[in-house]
């Protein structure tokens, strides 16, 4: 009954978001004019190019010197030297569309392609022309991020990483990425290097990975893309696979792979964030609740008195000793000795 | 009272030396906020422009109260250490490589070190290795311990090293790939062993590897990318338990004793995958991906545990007990998933992601246990044999459809919503007997006949379940954007309670930006029941409500090189309410099933604040302050579990951190810096975890490279 209450209100309260959204985003699309219209449609443009209309990156640089400077040094201008990619379109070209009627209407911006007056989605088709193909970036256009309209350059430049100078920072937090400290933004062409990238966004994980208890993420020992994938893929919050088709967790933690004679279920049906919270816990061993008796029984709720017989019953509550399931049942994850984990 | 009133008032004052130094820090940054930075032209050695730092020094450690607390927590120990240290190097067309990355830093008395190095020259080939090392420590005083003392903790060092090589990678026709992954853990620690109804703290050696490799193609034919990629893992734990001496066990009431207690238990393991997969987009309208897995796990265990010189809970002498195991487990697993998405217009998509997951979990075991005794009058002795088995099946199917559409309008706002079917089944079957033979010695009467039993285990789980999920994302003004979402429906966790089965998740987010500002707000609420009821007959209410509300925001403020300032706060709710069924009473025969319930919060709040400046050429500052505190169940009373069958939980605790760092410019190429991090723990239910840590540290940073001096 409360449920669907909720279910009412949030969906009136969502829709009237939507109203107003659309309403607002009129309003400033109006007041601002709609970049679309400043832009060429870009598969005119492109389709109808025949080879002439291609002049070079060189012809780019007389104009736009600060990102040909930046540009060169990025993968994307090495291509050029690639054999495998010498019959194709290169450098800024290949992006921006052919920029021959650009430089003859003396800059025209409606000659060209041009990324600021596109939308996310349509910026990351550009980019997943060549970018597909891979098995990490295929089911970008099936991902939580693309999903929710995060696109390629929300995170990557392809012009080369805007980098500022290096500034004093925490002796134990990975510092950021600047002309001075190098770091993975440089390579995967990134704006910031992670976790500040994926942080700009996902606020909340910073208090989480600050917890007593955590993955060591902040002090750069692990990385978001270790057990995410930002590209999206088939799992569920964006999470990679290990060693086949196990959890990310299984990659380090191999000691819990099993398979076991006797496993705790939950393990491999229901996966580990059953238990435990990924990012970070005031609880011990990150788990879901502060104390291990209270996690067990909130599922194993009904549970008998298994062993009659016993001076002091195994389960009763009232005895110290039995308010840690783990002390008895030490084999938690999986046991190759025992169906009740014991041994 | 006295000790708890000074402690707050050297809290207040260092809180207020702090805002003091941040307001102080902050001012000399608005002066020279204005300053724009200058730079010096690039730079290059042989050709390739180098930008690297190193830096080392030397930390010191101070810590009043619960060291094993803190080395649980954080590990930090006094010694050299190797901070953030990074080179990189890259030319446009180099004769080794375009592109030299390398990242290391916390080697020394740092509980975690990492190296990585990215390598690459483009067209040929590209090489990544990471070596990670963790120093992981756990000993809690907390409601896991007994007594005041942890019987599970560990002491151990995890290495994880991967290897990544990818020959061609440009190559849309072919590429190459080969990978290796190394992973080895050990330590020592302290465990618990069950037996005779007692259980005994053990010390014990961990010691596990594994090893893994992996080779793939990957190219493009007939218009579609494939990749075949196949890798194996062998893995094994030889960790093993050794109780050398008597031990009464945890239960001092009953006759129980150790004697000796060791126990091995070598596992050998392997893993082998095979992972195909193909993309193509059709006429940029229509793009497909598929997947297939199949990897199989198999593992194999041969366990010898063996008690001697033991008393039993009867009181009988215990001569030898000695189990003897053999078990076997293997886990065949198929994945098959397939997605398309078609671009009806240049603004309306529709996908379609199809995931099946099918495993299975096939294990058992032999067992053999010699038991010798004597009564407790040692006047008969008794060799017993008990040979058991049991094997089991867990049968694991799922499939899952999503079903999704999205639309744009314009450039500033666009819509999503989807359904996701899913229907899950799980069978768990198996069989177990065992057969128990008696000689006694003196023979008495009648021989006793051995017992034999055996069992059938059964069970059958099925469920469907439907979501839907909506989602916009809008565009106000150029730097300004909103996501917003939401999902509605029923999980497919359903088999544990502690997740969520009917569930409303709202998720709105806002990132603002203006020329130096940058606001980002965002808020999630979680609403999930579980509306169970127990197998009885009739059924017992065993409905969950978890309620999570989670809001978050941050302001950064960075005009230029020479200064930033930024500040965030987390809040986080969790309430989780369950009813659960409890054993009352000391006998079993007459302890009674009771109906409590099971509640925990979580009312936690995180802020930070970070400063950095530079407010004369050869002087830079940097001080942070990021304090935790997570008021738990608040004036709820938790009840004794003597008398209750109710749970009341949650962790009340505060933790606190400054930090401030100076960093003194010596020459164009080092920087001296000196800084002083603290942390300050205070737990409310079990304050003898508490701890305060003084780090003082003092490094030389040296930089390299063309730019260097613009720092």
């Amino acid at each position: 009954m409360a449920s669907n209450k909720i279910l009412k209100v949030g969906m009136l309260t969502m829709f009237s978001i939507l109203v107003l959204a659309w309403v607002v985003s009129l309003t400033f699309s109006t007041a601002l004019g709609d970049p679309v219209e400043g832009s060429a449609p870009i598969p005119e443009l492109i389709a109808n190019a025949s080879p002439d209309d291609y002049v070079g990156s060189d012809s780019c640089m007389a104009c736009h010197e600060d990102q040909f400077k930046k540009f060169k040094s990025t993968k994307h201008a090495k291509l050029k030297d690639v054999a495998a990619w010498k019959n194709k379109t290169q450098g800024c070209e290949s992006c921006h569309g052919p920029g021959k009627q650009h430089i003859e209407g003396a800059g025209d911006k409606t000659k060209i392609v041009s990324f600021a007056n596109m939308n996310s989605k349509q910026i990351s088709e550009t980019c997943m022309t060549c970018h597909s193909g891979k098995e990490s970036h295929n089911n970008f256009r099936r991902g939580e991020h693309f999903r929710n309209d995060v696109g390629c350059t929300d995170c990557h430049t392809s012009h080369g990483s805007p980098l500022k100078n290096a500034r004093p920072d925490s002796i134990t937090f990975i510092g950021e990425t600047s002309h001075q400290n190098p770091g993975v933004a440089d390579v995967a062409m990134l704006k910031q290097s992670e976790p500040q990238l994926c942080m700009g966004c996902h606020t909340e994980t910073k208090a989480q990975f600050s917890k007593p208890f955590k993955h060591k993420v902040l002090e750069g020992a692990m990385k978001c893309s270790d057990c995410h994938n930002a590209h999206g893929g088939f799992e569920s919050k964006q999470t990679k696979l290990a060693v086949g088709s196990d959890t990310a967790c299984i990659k380090c933690h191999n000691d819990k792979q099993g398979p076991f004679a006797f496993e705790h279920a939950p393990l491999k049906t229901e996966g580990c964030a059953s238990c435990h919270s990924p990012h970070g816990s005031s609880n011990p061993k990150m788990l879901n609740r502060s104390t291990v008796r209270q996690l067990c029984m909130e599922c194993h709720s009904s549970i008998s008195n298994a062993d009659p017989g016993a001076p002091q019953a195994p389960h009763n509550q009232t005895t110290t000793r039995y308010l840690n399931c783990t002390i008895c049942h030490a084999r938690i994850h999986g046991s190759n000795a025992s169906k009740y984990f014991f041994r | 009272m006295f000790r708890h009133k000074a402690n707050s008032r050297r809290a207040l004052t260092a809180i207020l030396s702090f805002t003091s130094a941040v307001a102080v820090l902050i001012c000399a940054g608005i002066s020279i906020a204005q300053t724009e930075p200058s730079s010096t032209p690039e730079q290059t050695y042989n050709g390739y422009t180098v930008a690297a730092t190193a830096e080392m020094g030397w930390r010191w450690r101070s810590v009043d109260g619960n060291e094993n607390k803190y080395k649980s927590d954080l590990n930090y120990e006094d010694g050299f250490r190797f901070f953030d240290s990074n080179l990189f190097m890259q030319k446009e067309n180099g004769r080794w490589f375009d592109s030299l990355l390398i990242m290391n830093s916390g080697w020394g008395s740092d509980p975690t070190g990492y190296f990585r190095l990215n390598m690459e020259k483009v067209g040929f080939y590209k090489l990544n290795v990471s070596t990670r090392r963790f120093n992981y420590f756990n000993n809690l005083s907390n409601f896991v311990a007994i007594n005041g003392a942890s019987q599970h903790t560990q002491n151990l060092k995890h290495d994880l090293t991967d290897i990544d090589f990818s020959l061609f990678p440009q190559n849309e026709k072919l590429r190459l790939t080969l990978g290796g992954s190394f992973g080895e853990t050990d330590g020592d620690g302290l465990w618990t062993a069950r037996g005779y109804r007692d259980d005994f703290p053990v010390p014990n050696t961990t010691k596990y590897t594994s090893r893994d490799f992996r080779i793939g193609l990957e190219g493009k034919l007939a218009g579609f990318n494939w990749g075949l990629n196949h890798g194996f893992r062998r893995f094994n734990d030889g960790s093993s338990y050794l109780l050398g001496g008597p031990h009464p066990g945890n239960n001092t009431a009953d006759t129980t004793v150790y004697g000796a207690f060791s126990k091995v238990f070598p596992t050998e393991g392997i893993t082998n995958f095979s992972q195909f997969y193909f993309n193509r987009t059709f006429a940029k309208k229509f793009d497909v991906t598929g997947r297939a897995i199949y990897t199989s796990t198999r593992s194999e265990s041969n366990i010898v545990e063996t008690f001697t010189a033991s008393r039993d809970n009867q009181n009988n002498f215990v001569d030898l007990d000695q189990f003897t195991i053999n078990s076997k487990a293997k886990r065949p697993q198929s994945r098959f998933d397939i997605g398309f998405t078609y671009r009806i217009t240049d603004d309306f998509r529709i996908s379609n992601t199809t995931l099946y997951d099918r495993f299975t979990v096939n294990g058992g075991e032999d067992l053999l246990e010699k038991f010798n005794f004597r009564n407790a009058a040692n006047t008969t002795a008794t060799y017993r044999t008990i040979s058991s088995y049991a094997y089991r099946v867990n049968d694991f199917d799922r499939l899952s459809n999503l079903l999704e559409a999205d639309y744009q309008f314009g450039n500033r706002f666009s819509v999503h919503a989807g359904w996701r079917h899913t229907r899950r089944e799980i069978n768990v079957y198996g069989r177990e007997g065992s057969t128990t033979t008696n000689i006694i010695v003196p023979a008495p009467s009648v021989s006793p006949t051995p017992s034999v039993s055996s069992a059938i285990i059964g069970e059958h789980e099925e469920n469907s379940t439907n979501t839907f999920l909506a989602g916009f994302k809008l565009k106000p003004t150029k730097g300004w954007v909103i996501f917003g979402d939401v999902e509605h429906g029923t999980s497919d966790n359903v088999f544990t309670r502690v997740e969520n089965y009917d569930f409303t998740n709202f998720r709105v987010r806002s990132r603002w930006s203006y020329k130096t500002v940058t606001v980002n707000v965002s808020g999630m609420t979680k609403d999930n029941t579980n509306p169970s009821v127990t197998l009885d007959n009739p059924g017992l209410p065993f409905g969950t409500d978890v309620q999570t509300r989670t809001f978050s925001g941050d302001v950064e403020w960075n005009p230029n090189d020479k200064f930033r300032v930024s500040g965030g706060y987390t809040k986080r709710n969790l309430t989780a309410k369950t009813p659960i069924y409890t054993w009352i009473g000391l006998v079993p025969s007459s302890g009674i099933r009771t109906l409590g319930s099971s509640e925990f919060y979580v009312r936690d709040n995180y802020a930070f604040v970070e400063v950095s400046a530079k407010p004369h050429r050869r002087v830079s500052f940097f001080a942070t302050y990021r304090a935790n505190t997570d008021d738990g169940q608040g004036d709820r009373i938790s009840p004794p579990p003597s008398n209750s069958p109710n749970i009341l939980a949650s962790y009340p605790m505060t933790f606190n951190t400054p930090e401030v760092r100076a960093a003194i410019r010596l020459t164009r190429n080092v920087d001296w810096n000196i800084g002083y991090q603290y942390y300050n723990y205070e737990d409310v239910q079990t304050p003898n975890q508490n701890y305060k840590a003084h780090l003082p540290y003092t490094s030389l940073r040296f930089y390299f490279g063309g730019r260097a001096a613009d720092r």
